[in-house]
Formats: structure tokens, sequence, C-alpha cells
């Protein structure tokens, strides 16, 4: 019986040859999408699950008095103490890190140097490519092999020399003793260079790593046995107290155990978070939703099509019951049919998925998502699910409608199905529907983009340039020799920076605690920037003599921590000064849009402790300004590679995350499209080949095109009006929730683009129902009323 | 074998009741041939699907070797008809993706005969019914007598006790009509009941009863001449 119906299958689907092709593509498509969107929750799901000891191994983090808000560093003396005092703690390490100029010949490159405690490739596996690892030599340095290539190309660079630098050209020479495999993209801890924690500096000097200030990038305990983890937790606490005596500002309330297997996953949520961020979860589970949605477009075309040509197989249905089969095996038989193409679909989506995983990690630069069944169990037993449930969701209702028909109502021949059934219809609304909620975010994130890039922040990022500077000195002859250049407006001197450089501070306001960032500047940054001073006096000159205890705030400041008090005049307490309100600035972007507008203070600092220098010129002399920039740092800083930027690059990688959106919205949105326009015009074909005589009729009677075309589609209006009004909808609520996700200051989903999406939406509804008018006006008349 | 008392069939859309069978009084021996005529739209198609278990009657009992099988399930109903019946119709009804040996062996899948009876079965008919050199070929590369011929040998591979045929040399040319009037014949002659609507008078008289209709209603049952 099933060699029957694979072979009725088979000969069914070789004589509805367009019908199998659409439906192919289509679900093979939406198959590709939900292979790569598993892929991708695998990945993300996969990070640090590769070291040995994985389930023994916590990183340390705490959660600050006052605010609660969870950091990932640790303060450097607690791994110190841990193992003797705990019984629990079989080992301890720390990885701290910061940018360094590391030189060999000519190549001169900034780079970030990772500081690591003796014990860090006993905790962690981060194999070894040659040499040795030598974590307790101070004049060892271990490298990756992309860095050995940088520096080194074909050399071999084990016995080799870098010379490190730190703010003064004092060099500190390491000898590479080995070179590591490159740490996996689904790795938390990253690095290119590793060296004893010992040689970590601050400014120029070393750190002091048993004072309980300091505060290590990450700290990692391993555990004699993973249940183990309450107790040590409970053990840490006692912590608390040397901490916060040292630390005043940053008390610690309560530490706590994170798996690192669990790390990546929550790291977004995490302050001071310097490891490597996991994959977003919007990136995942926006990943799903699309895959579903194809999918779910695929199985409803599917149906919808199967139906519409249902009334080719009645007959057979009808015969088949009267030879004896009941509806159950004709459902099982339509199936089997059903489970055929998406077997053949299945094939396709497996081939399409490498190359769709090759566009994602293309698209996005953190991910590293390769396609193998043989070796994955897991994606073979997710395939076969998802086979099963396509097969299910596709084909059980058009089994279940085209064999439920009394044979003696199919003999009598006045059965007529498919083409604009009401169930056609609902079909159809539905991908529409889906088809423009895609393209709704599509076109939100594309938006979103472009608002990204040409908003107002609250200050001006369109044509500042700047450079990051070692010193005070450095900053002056910068400055005069900027200042020659023709093309430069204005310069200002900062400490730090928007976009770069705050400093995150505890400050007590009416004897409470708040936390605010701080940002010190020169008298001429506002000016420069464009940050626009809408109460108070703004900055005065420092004056020789007075103190300066006078500050601005941004207008998030005075709306959360002043409230609802006048804020010029308003004193608080910060590192035991008092500091008195002088004005109130206009809210801008701090940072990049994935931070919410904080509380900010600005305070003005005298010019030694400037390390900025920021540059205003005509946007389209920028490029020429940075050059001149580059030029000047070869003269003043020859040691250090130089460390310009363009004030746009604040926020770039916000850029790339909607311009990535976008483009992947838009794609699947034309896929669902694809699907959803082929649908249509079967749908509308088979409509037109029942009414094509009424039509001709029509068409001899003297109908004119738009009343021939509203016959044919007119029972499609209704549908298609209320399925845009979903669709928009459901996309505005989509795009807000993706949106919402990711960052926290976003241009939304505007009316005005749901309103062009639903426009486009219609148009190409409208083109491809208009294909079929125009077929049906071409057609021979006396041809057409012979038509039954 | 069939036994009708009062049988009736009403079809009702939401403004129109039609009804096609009207307390149909009917019996039909084990052995019979039986024609049913009348004009179009009397009811004679209706009667066979109703006593073909194809499609239910709304009124009335239909016994069938002595079981009430008007009210049974579809599932029982099925069941019934693929033990015990056979079906030839106007329009062959032959399954266009099935080749000839397909067709012929597809009521054989429905009651699980094993695959070498199947065989068996197919060749023989094939071969008795002078197709086996087609037994390749789809329904659209046949002849209408060959189709027929083959809808013939799809009906009567189950070895039914009954053979439901509706208008079975309606869409022939005469002499492809008679051929298989003269396989009706042989089947009857071998035992097989057979219950036949048709227009021809002329392929009536092959059967040894004529039941004519009107309206819904039996009104005359003749014994053929040649069995008075």
């Amino acid at each position: 019986m099933l060699r029957n119906y694979l072979k009725i299958a088979l000969r069914h689907l070789r004589r509805n040859g367009r019908y199998m092709l659409i439906n192919v593509l289509g679900l093979g498509l939406a198959l590709a999408f939900c292979i790569l969107s598993f892929t991708n929750y695998r990945f993300a799901h996969s990070y640090d699950q590769w070291h040995k000891d994985t389930d023994r191994i916590f990183r340390v983090e705490f959660d600050k008095a006052g605010n609660h808000i969870l950091h990932g560093t640790c303060p450097a003396t607690l791994t110190e103490v841990a193992p003797a005092d705990i019984p629990g703690v079989e080992a301890a390490t720390r990885i701290d890190s910061r940018g360094l100029t590391v030189k060999q010949g000519e190549n001169v490159f900034n780079e970030q140097v990772h500081f690591v405690d003796e014990n860090f490739l006993d905790v962690f596996d981060f194999p070894l490519a040659r040499g040795q690892a030598r974590l307790n030599d101070r004049n060892a340095l271990l490298i990756t092999e992309s860095m050995a290539v940088k520096f080194f190309g074909d050399q071999n660079p084990v016995g080799q020399q870098l010379t490190l630098y730190a703010d003064e050209p004092t060099p500190m020479v390491l000898t590479i003793s080995g070179v590591l495999k490159d740490a996996p993209k689904n790795s938390s801890i990253y690095f290119n260079f590793l060296t004893h924690l010992g040689n970590q500096l601050q400014a120029d000097g070393p750190v002091v790593y048993d004072s309980w200030k300091w505060f290590v990038d990450a700290a990692f305990l391993r555990l004699r046995h993973p249940s183990d983890v309450k107790k040590v937790e409970q053990a840490l606490q006692v912590y608390r107290a040397p901490q916060n005596q040292a630390n005043l500002d940053w008390p610690v309330e309560r530490y706590r155990l994170e798996p690192i297997a669990e790390m990546a996953l929550h790291a977004r949520d995490i302050r001071w978070n310097n490891l490597r961020n996991g994959t977003p979860p919007s990136s995942v589970w926006g990943n799903i939703v699309v895959a579903i949605m194809l999918l779910l477009t695929a199985c409803l075309n599917f149906a919808n099509t199967t139906i519409a040509i249902g009334n080719r197989r009645l007959r057979e249905m009808g015969v088949r019951k009267v030879m004896g089969g009941t509806q159950g095996q004709l459902m099982r038989q339509l199936l089997a049919e059903t489970f055929l193409i998406c077997l053949i679909a299945l094939a396709l989506g497996m081939i399409l998925a490498t190359p769709t995983a090759d566009w994602y990690n293309a698209t996005w630069k953190h991910l590293d998502l390769h396609i193998s069944y043989l070796d994955n169990p897991q994606l073979l037993l997710f395939l076969g699910i998802t086979i099963v449930g396509t097969t299910l969701l596709a084909g059980a209702y058009p089994a279940f409608y085209i064999s439920a028909f009394n044979p003696s109502s199919i003999f009598r021949g006045t059965l007529r199905f498919g083409g604009a059934s009401l169930f056609t219809r609902i079909m159809m609304g539905m991908q529409v529907a889906i088809s423009l909620m895609a393209l709704v975010v599509g076109f939100s994130f594309a938006n979103n983009a472009e608002v990204q890039r040409t908003a107002d922040a609250g200050y001006n990022r369109q044509s500042l340039v700047g450079v990051e500077l070692p010193n005070v000195d450095a900053f002056r002859e910068f400055r005069d020799a900027i200042q020659q250049n023709p093309k430069v407006e204005a310069v200002a001197g900062t400490r730090h920076h928007i976009g770069f450089s705050f400093r995150r501070i505890n400050l007590e306001y009416k004897s409470a605690t708040e936390e605010s960032m701080w940002l010190e500047a020169g008298k001429d940054y506002l000016p420069l920037v464009e940050t626009k001073v809408i109460k108070g006096p703004g900055f005065s000159p420092i004056s020789e003599t007075a103190s300066n205890e006078e500050v601005l705030v941004n207008e998030t400041f005075a709306k959360e921590i002043l409230q609802s008090q006048e804020p010029v005049g308003q004193v608080f307490t910060f590192d035991s000064t008092r500091y008195r309100i002088a004005g109130v600035v206009k809210d801008f972007m701090i940072d990049s849009p994935f931070d919410p507008v904080t509380p900010v203070i600005m305070h003005q600092v005298p010019e030694e402790q400037f390390r900025f220098c920021i540059v205003k010129t005509k946007p389209e002399d920028l490029h020429a300004v940075y050059a001149n920039l580059e030029e000047i740092w070869k003269k003043i800083l020859p040691y250090k590679p130089f460390n310009g930027f363009y004030q746009s690059e604040v926020i770039a990688d916000a850029l790339e995350v909607s311009e990535n959106i976008a483009n992947t919205m838009l794609v699947f949105s034309l896929a669902v499209l694809l699907l959803t326009i082929s649908g249509l015009f079967a749908i509308v074909s088979l409509n037109a080949l029942k009414m094509f005589r009424a039509l001709a009729i029509r068409r001899v009677l003297g109908a004119k095109v738009g009343h021939i075309s509203f016959q044919l589609n007119r029972n499609f209006l209704i549908v298609l009006f209320f399925s845009v009004i979903a669709g928009g909808v459901l996309g505005r609520i989509f795009a807000l929730a993706l949106m919402n996700s990711i960052y926290k200051i976003h241009a939304g989903a505007p009316l005005l683009v749901i309103s062009y999406s639903a426009l486009c939406m219609l148009l190409v509804l409208m083109l491809t129902a208009g294909v079929k008018v125009w077929q049906i006006w071409r057609m021979n008349l006396a041809e057409a009323l012979k038509a039954e | 074998m069939i036994k009708t008392t009062n049988l009736s069939k009403v079809y009702r859309t939401e403004e129109v009741e039609t009804t096609a069978l009207n307390e149909v009084d009917l019996e039909i021996k084990e052995g019979e041939f039986v024609s049913v005529m009348g004009p179009s739209g009397c009811g004679k198609s209706t009667l066979l699907n109703v006593l073909g278990m194809i499609d239910s009657p709304s009124g009335g009992d239909y016994h069938f070797m002595g079981e009430e099988v008007g009210r049974l399930s579809e599932r029982k109903r099925s069941n019934v008809r693929k033990h015990n019946l056979g079906f030839v119709f106007q329009s062959f009804n032959l399954i266009d993706e099935l080749t000839v040996y397909e067709n012929v062996e597809l009521p054989m899948l429905y009651t699980k005969v094993p695959a070498a009876e199947r065989k068996q079965r197919v060749e023989e008919l094939l071969e008795g019914m002078n197709i086996m050199h087609r037994r390749n070929h789809f329904p659209q590369q046949l002849s209408g007598g060959q189709q027929q011929r083959v809808a013939v040998a799809r009906a009567i591979v189950n070895r039914p006790k009954l053979i439901l045929a509706d208008e079975p040399t309606g869409n022939l040319d005469s002499a492809n009509g008679d051929e298989v009037m003269k396989i009706l014949s042989q089947l009857n002659s071998e035992g097989t009941t057979i219950l036949m609507v048709t227009h021809s008078q002329y392929c009536a008289e092959f059967g040894n009863r004529i039941i004519r209709m009107l309206d819904g209603q039996v009104v005359t049952e003749n014994l053929v001449k040649q069995y008075l």
C-alpha cells in the first residue's frame, strides 16, 4: 500500500510540476531558515561549554549595594584568598586587560593585552599550537595564531620579542614562548596576547593586585564539585567587609557565582562585563520567529494550493472510496504525498542552509555557524521532528478536506471547490499579513538605521574628529599643530569625551546615594560639540584662585535625581566635595543607541587633565582633517599607532545591527512575498478558470477591464483589507518588541513606514492579480464561450 | 440478496427539496441480472448509489444479504462494500495516475490480498479481457472499450457477490458495448448477481428482469422474454 501511495504521489507531482516547484521552493527555503535558526540557537547556547571542567568553573560577580546592579568584575584579592579559605574551591584564576601599543620592527599596532594568573591555562582549555605556555615567567608572552601571522607572517614567532608600550614611551620587552590557537567565536574569554598578571600596568606603573580596591576584568573559581556552588557562594560573603572598607564608593551587597556555560547568555545584563557578549537574545529569538513565520507561510501556501487544485483529485478519491478505501486511508495517502514533497523540500533546505549560514555569518561578525549533518544528532533529530510537524501542518487540513467528500456527490459531477473558497481566502489573508509584517519590520529597521545616521543626538556628531592622547604635552602639541589647518573651525580639549569615555560615580544628594555619569571637560568643549545649555550660564572660565565646585547636569539628572527641585543652585556631595549645579544641558546620546540616556554631570577641568583633542570642521572636510591629524600624530608620537576617530563611529555598531536586521528582514520578507505571489497567482488563476465562461459572456456584453478585474478579485478584497490591517499592526508590535530588546534609543515603527510597507504590498498584489486580468482580457472570446 | 422497504432518498438545499427515491420496495435474489430503466432524473443512479452503499438512504430499510445496512457507519459500509460489491461506471472512473495493472490491482490493496495472489488474479483477468498487452499503459492511452474492460476487470477482481453497473455502455460504440455486455452476461452465468442501470432496451434485455422507474418510484417490473 505504501508503495502504491508513493507511486501515485510521484506521478501526481510529475503531472503538477508548477504546483510542486512552488511548494518545494517555498518549503525548502523555510526549512533552510529553520536549520539556520536552530544552528544559531545552538551556537548561542554553546558558549564556553567546550572547556573540560565547564560544569565546575564559575565567574565571581557582585551586586552593588544600593542599586543592586550586577557587575562582572571582581576585587583582585578575592581569588588570592578564596582557595585557602573555602574548602570547596579547588582553584582560582583571574584575567585583566588593557590597551597597549605592541611593536615588532616596523609593525606597530594598538592591541588589547590580557594579563592572567599562572594557572589560567590549567583552568581553561585554550590549546597550544606551538611552543610552551610559560605563564609563570614574567618575561614570556603567549600570542594567538592570528597575531603570529599579523606580526610575523610565515616565520616561527616562538623566541621572538615583542615590545609593549603603555602611556609613556617606556618599553616592556617580552619573549614569545608559545602560540595558542585562536579562541573560538563561542568563547566569552577572548584574547590575542596573554602574559603574567604581574605585567599589568596602571598608568605606567605596576598594578597592586593584593589591594581590595583593584577590580580585575573577571575572576573564576573552579570548584571541587558543581554541587558545592551554594556553599561556596555563601562562604564568599565574608569578603564583603574588607572590600567595602577599602572601596567606599563601590560597596558590594552580595557576591554571586555564575556558571561559565551561562555567562554569555546573560552578558548584556551585567555591568562591566569585560568578556565577550554572546549572541543577543533578540537575534536568536527574532531568527526563530522569522523561521516559524516563513515555515507557516510556506505551509499555508501548500495547504492553499493543494486545496485549490483538489478538484483534480476528486474522482480518484471517489473511486478509492468505492473500492473500499476509508477516509483514514485516503488521508494517510494524501499525507504520504505531502511527506514526500516535504522530504524533497528538506533536501533542498539542507543544501540551501549552508549558503544561508555563510550569508548570515558575513552579516553578523560575532557568529561562526557551521552546518553539518552527519556528526550532528541534535540537528538530525530536529529535522526529523520538523519534517513530521511540517507534513502535518501543511498536509493535515487539505488531506482531511479532500478525502471527506461523499463519492456519490463526486460522481454526480456537481461538486466544485478550490479557487476562492473562504478557507482559501483566509489562508491567503494570513500569508499577506505575515508578509506585510516582515515588510514593516524590515522597513522599520531600515528607517531606524537612517534616523540613527542623521537624527539629532543632542550634540554635533557629523563634523567632529578627534584623537585620544597619552598626556597633556601631547595634547598641547596636537592642538597647536592642528589649529594651523585652515579647514579646522575649532579645537577643544577634554578629559572625557561623549561616546568614548566617562566615569561612573556615586554621589550623595539629600542623604540619598545616587549614581551618575561624570564627564570632565574643558571650557571650550560644550560649544564645540554643540551640547545646548538650557538653564544657567554654562561653564565659566576657571578662576586661578577659586575652587572649581560648579557643575552642569543633563535633563535626565534633573528629572530623575533632583525630581521637582529647581536644578540651578542645588548641591550634592561627591568624594567629600560639595558641588553646586550651575546649569542644565539638553539630554544627549551618551554613548550609543544601545544605552539609555542616564544622569550626567559635566565638570570643568583645567588643561593639565585633557586626554582628548576634539576638532570641528565642515562635514566635507572631515577626511582631510582626519588625515592631517594622522600626519601630526606620526611627528609627535612616532612610537604609538594613530589613535584617531571620527565621531560618527560611536553609532557604527548600532548602525550595523540596524542595517543587518533590516537586510535580514527584507530578505525574509521577499521570500514570504514570493510565496504569497505564487500562491495568489495560482488561486486567482483557478478562480479565473472557474469563471472563464462567465467572464467571456460579460466581455461579449461589453464589460470593461475594470469590471472584469473586480469580478475576478472581489472575493479577495475584504480579506486583503483585513490582512493588510493585521499585518501592519502585527508588524508594528514585532518591530517595537525587537527594537526595545536591542536599543534603548530607537525610531520605532512610525505610521509612515507602515503605510509605505502596506502600499508596497498592495502594489505587488495588484500587479500579480493584474497579470491574470490581462491574460483574461486577451483571451479568444469564441474559444472562451465554448469552455465549460 | 437485496431487499428494500420504503427506501427513500431526499436531497435538500436551503430552498429546494428533491425526492430522488420515493419509498422504493425492491427485492433482488442471488444470481439475478436486473436492469433498471427510466428517463433521466428518475432516480436510477441514486438507487444504484444507495444499494451500492456509496450514499445513504434518507428513510426506509435496506437489507443486504440479510443484514440491515442502510444505517451503518461509513467504516462498516466501506467494509461491506469492498468485500461484496463491484462497480462499473459509465465514465469508467479509472485513476489516471495508475497503469492498467495498478487500477485492476487497487481493490485488492484495500482487502489486503497477498501480493503473489494479486499478481495472479490481475494477470488472469487481463488475459481474459484481452488487454494484457496494455498492462503498463495509463487509462488515457486506451480506447473507450479497453478502458471499460479494465473497469470491469477492476470491478470483479475481488470476486464480488454483486456488480453494480451504471450505464456501462453509455460511453461506448455498439461493438465495444456488446463486448462489455457479453462479459457481464458471462459473469452472471457464473453466479455473480448484477444490477445494471441503462437507457438501452437492447442492453437491458441481456438481464433477466427489467425494472422501470419514474419520479423516484418503481413503476413496473418485467421478466425479459426469454425468461418468461
